[in-house]
């Protein structure tokens, strides 16, 4: 079985404090995991270094085969979101997100537009993005997680400030998107999200998993 | 106002290096005006840092490489610090024109612009890196300071002036002007360019070590 990341044995300290413990997981192509656990649990810091952007104190991470911090700085093929998203607030959507994909050069103008249109944003709005509320930043993160078509997303409370209209709209994408094979990790302190969305759910608690919940339940797209 | 705005804003802050050069006391307007360019494009390089910042995590993951990611934000910074210097400059020598103010001209005038703009570059180069480090924000202040206190030991101490980084953007500390005492504008700008590189190569090393300040941020 090939997986999308495999997380072995990794543990975390800053300083004396250690953040993550002896985290394994492995996550298969076109599923949806799910982490929750309280605030300051590790959630972030385990997400981040699956990125890419913390290095492991001890274990190892592999994403697409490709081993994180050796092989290759930050995962390959990924969308994500951490935190709070941050844009250029004297921009609209639109422009911050055309701004990002000019990196890449993967994708152009007309699916940048569909990507903001699935979250429920109006790409010719000329709203500026310090304008946009909680939920409004929170779709476009969304859309810049997806608007490349990664294979593994990695998204740190993707529902924040979004209202229950807009988290179903949401939901109903995400597992459009695992039917077409993304894998997702996801982490939420709603239990909806995670019973509705999630075939694995895990729970981190002072920086170990302490449980699994499996829900082997087939979900399909709205 | 003498020599007009790209004498007195670009050019530096002159005294005479022998007898009682304004009473032993630092010649205060002089020297704000000098730093008023300098603060200008700190605050452009600050502004630059911030806006990359708001994006950074998205930004990075989509680089691929820490390496690439930096050498993107190094140099980009690079051609935006170089953009604001230029239209500084172009702003003081269109006041002069406007005024009718004297100036230099020909090889000095061109000294003055590329001196100055060398050694912002260099600051704004030192800014970057630092953005790297948990020291980020003390960055435009320690700068300003480094900047007036070399100048004030080669103010106090003319002997050693041409060696003090204070002075290095300031044409009229150049041996054109100061003879003997003042520093060869081609060695210094070697010199400044140098320094430029090796922020950049620094800046490599801080993130091909894996975990700057900058990117817990994201």
């Amino acid at each position: 079985m090939e997986y999308t990341a495999e997380i072995k044995n990794v543990s975390k300290k800053f300083g004396d404090e250690t953040v993550v413990r002896e985290v394994t997981m492995s996550l298969e192509p076109g599923k949806i995991y799910g982490v929750a656990g309280r605030n300051g649990s590790g959630k972030t810091v385990l997400f981040k270094m699956v990125i890419g952007f913390l290095k492991p104190s001890a274990g190892k991470i592999f994403v697409h085969g490709k081993e994180i911090g050796k092989e290759v700085d930050f995962a390959e093929d990924i969308g994500i979101i951490i935190e709070t998203p941050g844009f250029l607030g004297r921009f609209n959507g639109y422009k911050n997100l055309e701004y990002l994909a000019c990196i890449k050069k993967q994708v152009g103008k007309e699916e940048i537009r569909e990507s903001m249109r699935s979250v429920g944003l109006d790409p010719d709005s000329k709203k500026k993005v310090k304008k946009y509320s909680l939920g409004m930043r929170q779709r476009l993160g969304i859309a810049q997680a997806i608007m490349e078509h990664p294979k593994f997303l990695i998204l740190d409370e993707p529902m924040n400030g979004l209202d229950r209209e807009g988290a179903a709209k949401i939901r109903a994408l995400f597992l459009r998107l695992k039917d077409q094979g993304v894998t997702i990790l996801l982490a939420s302190h709603h239990r909806e999200d995670i019973e509705e969305l999630c075939d694995e759910v895990y729970e981190m608690e002072d920086g170990s998993l302490r449980s699994a919940a499996v829900f082997n339940l087939p979900r399909q797209a709205d | 106002m003498k020599k007009g705005f790209v004498y007195d804003y670009l050019a530096g802050v002159d005294f005479p290096v022998y007898g009682d050069f304004y009473g032993g006391v630092i010649p205060m307007i002089p020297l704000g005006r000098w730093l008023m360019g300098a603060a200008v494009i700190l605050l452009v390089t600050g502004i630059y840092l911030n806006r990359r910042r708001q994006i950074l995590a998205f930004e990075m993951v989509r680089f691929g490489g820490r390496k690439s990611w930096w050498n993107a934000q190094f140099w980009n910074l690079f051609l935006t610090g170089a953009a604001a210097c230029l239209c500084y400059e172009f702003c003081m020598k269109g006041l002069d024109l406007l005024l009718h103010l004297p100036g230099e001209t020909g090889i000095d005038e061109i000294l003055i612009f590329l001196l100055w703009l060398v050694h912002m570059m260099t600051m704004a180069g030192i800014f970057c890196l630092a953005d790297l480090t948990a020291f980020r924000q003390l960055a435009p202040a320690a700068l300003l300071v480094t900047e007036v206190s070399t100048f004030t030991v080669g103010f106090y101490h003319w002997h050693l002036a041409k060696f003090m980084f204070g002075n290095w953007g300031m044409y009229v500390w150049s041996d054109r002007v100061k003879k003997a005492y003042g520093f060869s504008p081609g060695t210094v700008m070697i010199l400044e360019c140098m320094m430029i590189l090796m922020m950049w190569r620094l800046g490599m090393c801080v993130v091909s070590r894996g975990e700057s300040a900058a990117m817990q941020t994201g």
